[in-house]
């Protein structure tokens, strides 16, 4: 259930609007609290912060630009004389017509879990970290430190126009297993996982995922370097989730698009992949990293096919650039905080599940290499270049993952040819990704990405 | 909303801690999106006003840990963090109040407090900035700013802007806390972030390049509007015209530019030769150095943190405890020196706290530049991303545009990947003697590697 205070909140921004709109502009209003608690434990020490984030936008659009205002904390006198003053600026353009929602609508909604975290009292929080560590730290005896880190967020939102009231509060327990080994040469390397949930319940880690991580970190230890070449890979969901992320989704962002900076503005009802391939985003997967139920513009959240069937069709959207492209709003309006700008940005972004097996995928292949996962990739709409850094792959015979595993891979390649080459997608899914996402170097939302196995042919790794 | 310091610190007093510390941040900035056709999207101003507040609680020698075990008999202190935007003492106490708790949650090794000190002099602050912001004229000359990048475009033939964003902003910092440590500083600071593009072709055959550029700087007189788009739109040139890296090469390569910058001071962390010279890493048993072992064989290279650079984006007086921040040499002639130690961990080693990490700054070699160079030398000038694994030392990085070396010329390449092991690359290592300045990096303008990298086409 959304927080009186919350209410209370949205109540006194409806009253913000209009004096936004007496000028004649659109105006809205946004408030934002994020509350996080951190407890972080290795070999050497526990540290808990907590930490919070909170303010309030207001916008208002005069027909060609925004006009913006972030004030942190919250102080009414402070946001009435703010309200006041962008109210003064007048409507003088028709340069562009937002599409906005006109039916009226006030809801609000609360994504906490079946336990709400927020209830569950330190000490039990404490005395699960400290045993997440003791299990981490002894199921392997190569570990030279692990690390567990718990971050816990409830993010409160409430958003208001003339037509709109909406608020809502998510929870997120998120637990980040690292274990510390050293190589044959005495580098010390780590592996890790992470797991995510709205509630408390996420906290019953089942000894398997433990063991998943120590396993890696024991096998890393030993890991070489990849010859550079082409090979044969089937990607786990992790990793095909970071291909449809970074190397694809970066460019549906309809800004980018609208400023000239995205390859897709050429492929739009054009085929990229074949017909086993559907690429999407949407905030509306319950216990995702992205999740969540009306976008920073007010906007309810919605799925969006960015490919369907192979076929590129539709962008990512903000209400602007919604507008300049002539495209339907989606829910991608979105900002890091109250002083930061709104942007198209992704959620959860995922190639949509095939009908074949992973087993039947992976027994397809003679030699290759499964690739597990990776630290991370950055976009390039422009040229749409594939650029995924710090990928770990395992060497595939006959069918079968050896274990032998290489270490700091790049993947790289032109995405059209990449996609192309796509040719097998599993019926098992899952959108494990718990990262935050950049604009570039800046501007962070939390996301999501994930998909099937992929089995994708002459794969460019380095 | 105002916060003021003297009023926090009289809460702080009155609830008879054993310790606390404060960090008062007042940010104001104006910011400027630019779409296409150079229109303005969103102007926004922002004021940002928070206090982070730590709070420390002693236990006695026999005080019991958090697994209900006997811990070491020795002095523990409990901390925890929280943030307030408002400096209502009733909102003080209550948060105080369960942040407490948690102190007995978070027990460590005891620690002392910063105690007050002296701070250097560095200049971080624009007074031109400062001034715009105080008499309310910085979105104007935030718009002046933008005026002379595109007045530069518009004279770059065949080079267009697809976008740009611009943010400036002002940033007062106060540090306090219980031991009588006061620390104040002023940083001023120009975000710029274009996208310049240039085509060549038509239908079919036509090709469109893009470069990001993107320059932070203190102060507005070091972003020199005509040089930023001058050297960036022949970025964009030459990338266009790049032809594809069709081999792979061990060594022989030479980096400079952002691509310098970037290898020794990535953009999202440490470069791995700093994060093992940390007290931190070397606590956690992750650090690789030890003191006065030997790093590499080459015995030319010496690296240090400078926080003392004056206008340098990140220069600083002291470290969010409020430590003085002081230039500290890492490594000194392929050895390793000094650990860069936050006060809590210095302690724990038994090092001097050195405040806040600098820019990475590496002494020049006594080579001509382009004695670094020879028949196949690749000159990488940006990666896409450099985003290293800190711990290992390992990375792989896509490289947006590099030069080869052939006969006396230079043609530009694209389509390679740049991988290797930085600990690995140090001992064959060659540096120029011309020395470069940029933010985040001083040092060699050109730094050649013939080991432990290797550089691969696609």
């Amino acid at each position: 259930m959304v927080s009186p205070d919350l209410l209370t909140k949205k109540a006194f921004l409806a009253t913000l609007v209009p004096l936004l709109e007496r000028g004649g502009c659109v105006g809205d209003a946004l408030y934002l609290r994020t509350e996080y608690l951190d407890i972080s434990k290795d070999d050497t020490s526990t540290d808990v912060a907590r930490q919070s984030d909170e303010g309030v936008k207001l916008r208002v659009f005069d027909g060609q630009r925004y006009h913006e205002r972030g004030l942190s904390g919250w102080d009414e006198k402070a946001l009435r004389k703010a309200a006041r003053e962008l109210g003064a600026t007048r409507k003088r353009f028709v340069k562009v017509t937002l599409d906005l929602p006109r039916e009226p609508l006030d809801a609000d909604y609360d994504a906490l879990g079946k336990k709400d975290a927020s209830t569950v009292p330190l000490k039990e929080k404490m005395a699960a970290i400290n045993g997440l560590h003791r299990r981490l730290r002894s199921s392997s005896k190569m570990l030279v430190n692990a690390r567990v880190h718990y971050s816990e967020m409830r993010e409160s939102k409430a958003f208001v126009t003339s037509t709109r009231k909406l608020s809502q509060e998510i929870g997120g327990c998120l637990f980040i297993m690292i274990a510390f080994v050293k190589s044959a040469d005495d580098d010390v390397r780590y592996s890790y996982d992470s797991l995510f949930g709205h509630g408390w319940e996420r906290a019953a880690i089942p000894q398997t995922a433990i063991r998943k991580v120590t396993l890696f970190a024991e096998r890393i230890a030993t890991a070489e370097r990849l010859t550079p070449g082409k090979y044969l890979c089937l990607l786990t969901p992790a990793m095909s989730g970071l291909l449809a992320h970074e190397s694809f989704g970066h460019g549906m962002e309809a800004d980018t698009i609208y400023k000239g900076r995205a390859m897709a503005a050429q492929w739009f009802g054009k085929r990229i992949a074949p017909s086993s391939v559907s690429i999407a985003d949407g905030p509306l997967i319950p216990g995702s990293h992205g999740f969540f139920f009306f976008d920073d513009e007010g906007q309810l959240a919605t799925k969006t096919l960015m490919v369907e069937k192979g076929i590129v069709n539709a962008p990512l959207t903000d209400a602007y650039n919604a507008a300049t492209l002539g495209v339907p709003r989606s829910s991608n309006g979105r900002c890091e905080s109250f002083d930061h700008k709104v942007y198209a940005r992704m959620t959860n972004t995922y190639f949509e599940p095939g009908t074949v097996s992973k087993e039947k995928l992976l027994k397809s292949m003679k030699d290759g290499l499964l690739l597990h996962n990776s630290s991370g990739g950055m976009e390039d709409p422009k040229a749409w270049g594939i650029q995924i850094q710090g990928v770990v792959a395992e060497r595939v015979t006959d069918g079968e993952p050896t274990g032998k595993l290489y270490y700091e891979a790049g993947m790289t390649g032109y995405l059209p040819d990449v996609l192309r080459n796509i040719v097998g997608v599993s019926k098992e899914f899952e959108v494990p990704g718990n990262g935050r996402c950049g604009k570039g170097h800046h501007d962070w939302v939390r996301v999501s990405e994930g998909g099937p196995w992929l089995l994708i042919k002459d794969v460019v790794l380095s | 909303m105002t916060l003021h310091l003297k009023k926090i610190t009289a809460t702080l007093k009155k609830l008879k801690l054993d310790g606390w510390s404060l960090i008062l941040q007042e940010r104001e900035s104006v910011a400027l999106h630019l779409t296409k056709g150079q229109e303005v999207e969103t102007v926004i101003a922002a004021a940002r006003t928070q206090a982070d507040i730590t709070i420390y609680k002693r236990f006695g020698k026999h005080a019991r840990g958090s697994e209900g075990r006997q811990e070491r008999e020795r002095p523990q202190l409990g901390d925890a963090r929280f943030t307030v935007f408002d400096d209502d003492e009733a909102t003080i106490r209550a948060k105080a109040k369960d942040a407490l708790l948690i102190c007995a949650s978070a027990k460590k090794p005891g620690y002392p407090l910063p105690k007050k000190q002296k701070y250097t002099s560095v200049q971080l602050a624009d007074p031109a900035i400062v001034a715009a912001f105080k008499g309310g004229t910085a979105e104007r000359l935030l718009l002046q700013t933008w005026s002379a990048i595109a007045a530069a475009q518009r004279k770059e033939r065949g080079i267009g802007l697809d976008a740009a964003e611009l943010d400036l902003s002002v940033l007062r910092l106060n540090v306090a806390n219980s031991a009588g440590l006061r620390a104040k500083s002023e940083s001023t600071a120009l975000f710029v972030e274009c996208f310049f593009s240039v085509a060549a072709g038509a239908g079919k055959a036509r090709r469109e390049q893009e470069i990001h550029a993107a320059a932070t700087v203190s102060r507005l007189a070091d972003l020199g509007p005509a040089r930023f788009v001058r050297e960036n739109a022949q970025r964009a040139r030459d990338a266009l015209a790049a032809e594809r890296f069709n081999r792979v090469q061990d060594g022989r390569i030479v980096l400079s530019g952002d691509a310098l910058r970037d290898f020794w001071s990535p953009h999202l962390d440490v470069s791995p030769a700093v994060f093992h010279a940390s007290a931190v890493a070397k606590y956690r048993k992750l650090s690789r150095y030890a003191l006065g072992k030997r790093i590499t064989r080459n015995e030319c290279f010496t690296l240090l943190s400078n926080p003392a650079l004056p206008f340098n984006p990140a220069s600083s007086r002291f470290d969010l405890d409020g430590v003085a921040s002081q230039a500290v040499p890492i490594i000194q002639e392929g050895v390793f020196r000094r650990h860069v130690a936050s006060q809590r961990y210095a302690h724990y080693l038994g090092v001097e706290a050195t405040g806040a990490l600098g820019s990475v700054e590496i002494l020049p070699g006594a080579e001509e530049t382009e004695a670094l160079f020879g028949d196949g030398t690749v000159e990488i000038v940006a990666f896409s991303s450099f985003v290293p694994n800190t711990v290992s030392g390992d990375f792989s990085a896509e490289v947006r545009l590099a030069y080869v070396r052939k006969d006396g010329t230079k043609t530009p390449i694209r389509a390679a990947m740049f991988s290797g092991n930085l600990f690995k690359m140090l001992d064959a290592m060659r540096l120029s003697k011309e020395r470069t300045v940029t933010e985040r990096y001083a040092g060699p303008s050109h730094i050649r590697f013939d080991e432990g990298a290797t550089l691969a086409g696609f």
